[in-house]
């Protein structure tokens, strides 16, 4: 895991609420071998040929575009069921150390550099509408992450009757976040929640927790930006590490809710 | 030239999918509905036995089986259709559309179509007839069953990659959007309503790579038999071939590939089938290179691989080890068998008709992705 120093503070706005693309994880700095970012839209989007719409671009301090980084994207399309959020993965083959695409063409991202994701404004809505706002998000990149998560050393930082924040031992993937952490009551009952993980907290909101005691349980397969989850670092060569054992069993750190 | 015996077993299930004589499409259904077929999203399609055309539905994260109706008799398309979006659109009453995905039923020699109108991304399946004649199809009444593809691990992986009729089942693969996973989903016959699907997850090794990938998605398969086991050979991006045996396995069950060829990096798989000629049994994967159009005049290029080297099982002819294409001979008796195949250039979507065709939707100008395709019969070499 990469340290969390550098990163947008949580309190910023949505670039989203103005019916732009919000683009997740909206922090400053990813590992140079992040995976992959969402794009959600404001409504369902038109599709079919949607990387044409899409690019990424190196860029200097002053935001000047120094050069268009030559195909940097997993052409799939993958959308939720609403098709208002994309996900939009770098190419594995590029951003693993050594694979022949990485050696061939070089790796997307290069640490110190920074970049520009850019959604052109021809790319209509599904009712054909353009769209507003900002359509783009600056970033830059830090170094490689090849350190799994560890939740052991995650701090449970507010559990009150409203919800529950916990601090991470760096920046996770948030749609994985919201898969793969939930709260366990007394008698093992599942609560219900919203998850919000902005970069540097996850906020656990929703069933009013009364006093007592709780487990928050990850799931290993918690992945955090470069795809590398508790189970396995995402680089994992299983010919060079034949002992390799996938952690399947899951975590949990106990919290309690004071009278 | 002896046949290896479990390539013609393979062969003959393949031309099952278009002659399941005494059959029709809706005898493979349990409770079927004749009413109220409603898309909410149109995705990969393809052919099962007697007319039964399978849709994937992204949005409502499921597959459903049409009975079409359509069992022929067999008449081919008799000419090259130019701008085949156009006259989709034209058909669909929209004012364009962009073609999902496309397959050929072999039973009448129909290609279907699935599209998105725009704007509003009305899905349509529209079927081409052979005078070049499109009609939309009627939905509304069609006998068919809707099979969810079941969540599991906490997931719903909605993104169908591709999807076949093998071993008197329908195969699925798909892929998560948040995590790097993929599943394998086999729904049984008889088709019926509801999670009925047994899925697996899969990992193979990466040739190009040179290393085990950990669950990268399958990017187009085909069902297949060796020696009675069940298995599908799926096509990754970049380009490793590998085979999964799925039998007898319980649900929920991790599976390894075995890597058997590598067509090479930079390349997206589309489509497979396999056919025969001259006594030599081929399998065929059309792909989408994301580099330079290193092998000819398109970006969209295929590979046949001798159908022998998806028998490979020792460690010295598989993953590591696998055969790789040697992209310095495109063709002839250098390429020992893994061969560049010159009519399908420009093939945006390749669906096998029978042994000897195919229905391709090729493009009509490389340098401009805007321009309208076109759609013809092709003779396999």
């Amino acid at each position: 895991m990469i340290p969390l120093l550098g990163w947008a503070s949580d309190g910023r706005p949505d670039p989203g609420e103005d019916g732009s693309v919000r683009v997740e994880p909206g922090v400053e700095i990813v590992p140079a071998n992040h995976l992959k970012f969402y794009l959600h839209f404001p409504e369902p989007m038109e599709r079919g040929v949607v990387f044409r719409h899409l690019r990424l671009v190196e860029i200097d301090g002053d935001g000047k575009v120094v050069a268009e980084v030559p195909e940097p994207f997993r052409e799939v399309e993958l959308w939720d069921e609403t098709f208002q959020r994309m996900t939009l993965w770098f190419h594995p083959g590029r951003q693993k150390p050594g694979v022949n695409l990485n050696v061939d063409i070089g790796p997307i991202l290069e640490e110190g550099n920074r970049y520009r994701l850019e959604v052109s404004p021809d790319w209509k809505t599904e009712s054909g509408a353009e769209l507003k706002g900002e359509l783009a998000h600056a970033f830059a990149a830090g170094p490689y992450d090849e350190v799994q998560p560890d939740p052991s050393r995650w701090k449970i930082e507010g559990a009150k009757s409203t919800g529950v924040t916990v601090v991470p031992d760096g920046p996770l993937d948030p749609e994985s976040v919201k898969k793969r952490v939930r709260i366990v009551g007394p008698g093992g009952r599942n609560l219900e929640y919203t998850t919000d993980f902005s970069g540097k907290r996850i906020r656990m909101t929703g069933s009013a927790l009364t006093p007592g005691r709780y487990r928050l349980v990850v799931d290993p397969r918690l992945e955090d930006l470069a795809g590398n989850s508790i189970a396995r670092p995402f680089n994992l060569d299983l010919e060079a590490d034949r002992d390799f054992e996938e952690r399947t069993e899951p975590i949990e750190i106990p919290f309690e809710i004071p009278e | 030239m002896k046949i290896p015996s479990s390539a013609i077993a393979f062969v003959a299930s393949i031309l099952l999918v278009g002659n399941a004589a005494g059959k029709d499409a809706a005898s493979w259904f349990e409770n079927p509905q004749s009413s109220g077929l409603e898309l909410k999203s149109a995705g990969k399609i393809a052919f099962g036995p007697a007319g039964m055309l399978l849709i994937s539905d992204p949005r409502s994260a499921s597959v459903v089986a049409v009975d079409t109706g359509d069992a022929g008799p067999l008449e081919k398309l008799s000419k090259r259709i130019d701008d085949v979006e156009s006259a989709l659109a034209e058909a669909a009453g929209a004012e364009e559309v962009a073609i999902v995905d496309m397959a050929v039923n072999p039973a009448s020699g129909k290609i279907y179509f699935s599209v998105n109108e725009r704007p509003g991304n009305r899905p349509h399946v529209l079927a081409l007839a052979a005078d070049g004649s499109i009609e939309a199809l009627e939905l509304d009444d069609a006998p068919h069953v809707r099979v969810t593809l079941p969540t599991t691990e906490n997931a719903q992986l909605r993104n169908v990659t591709d999807l076949a009729w093998g071993k008197d089942s329908v195969v699925v693969a798909g892929q998560s959007s948040e995590e790097f996973a993929n599943k394998i989903y086999q729904i049984p016959a008889p088709l019926t309503h509801g999670e009925n699907a047994r899925f697996f997850s899969a990992e193979t090794y990466h040739v190009a790579h040179n290393r085990w990938e950990t669950k990268a998605p399958i990017q187009s398969f085909i069902p297949w038999e060796e020696k009675g086991q069940f298995y599908i050979v799926g096509a990754f991006a970049c380009t490793p071939i590998a085979k999964f045996p799925i039998g007898d396995l319980e649900s929920g069950t991790k599976i390894k590939g075995t890597s058997v060829v590598e067509l090479g990096s930079g390349n997206r798989p589309r489509d497979m089938f396999t056919y025969e000629k001259d006594g030599e049994q081929w399998l065929v994967t059309n792909t989408q290179r994301f580099k330079d159009n290193l092998f000819g005049p398109s970006k969209y290029w295929a590979a046949r691989v001798k159908l022998k080297y998806l028998e490979a099982d020792k460690p010295d002819e598989t993953n590591e080890n696998a055969a790789r294409r040697d992209v310095k001979a495109p063709t002839g008796r250098d390429a020992k068998g893994i061969e560049v195949v010159e009519s399908l250039f420009g093939a945006v979507f390749v669906s096998q008709l029978d042994n000897d065709e195919v229905i391709v939707l090729r493009e009509t100008d490389t340098e401009n992705e805007d321009a309208p395709h076109a759609v013809e019969l092709v003779t396999l070499p």
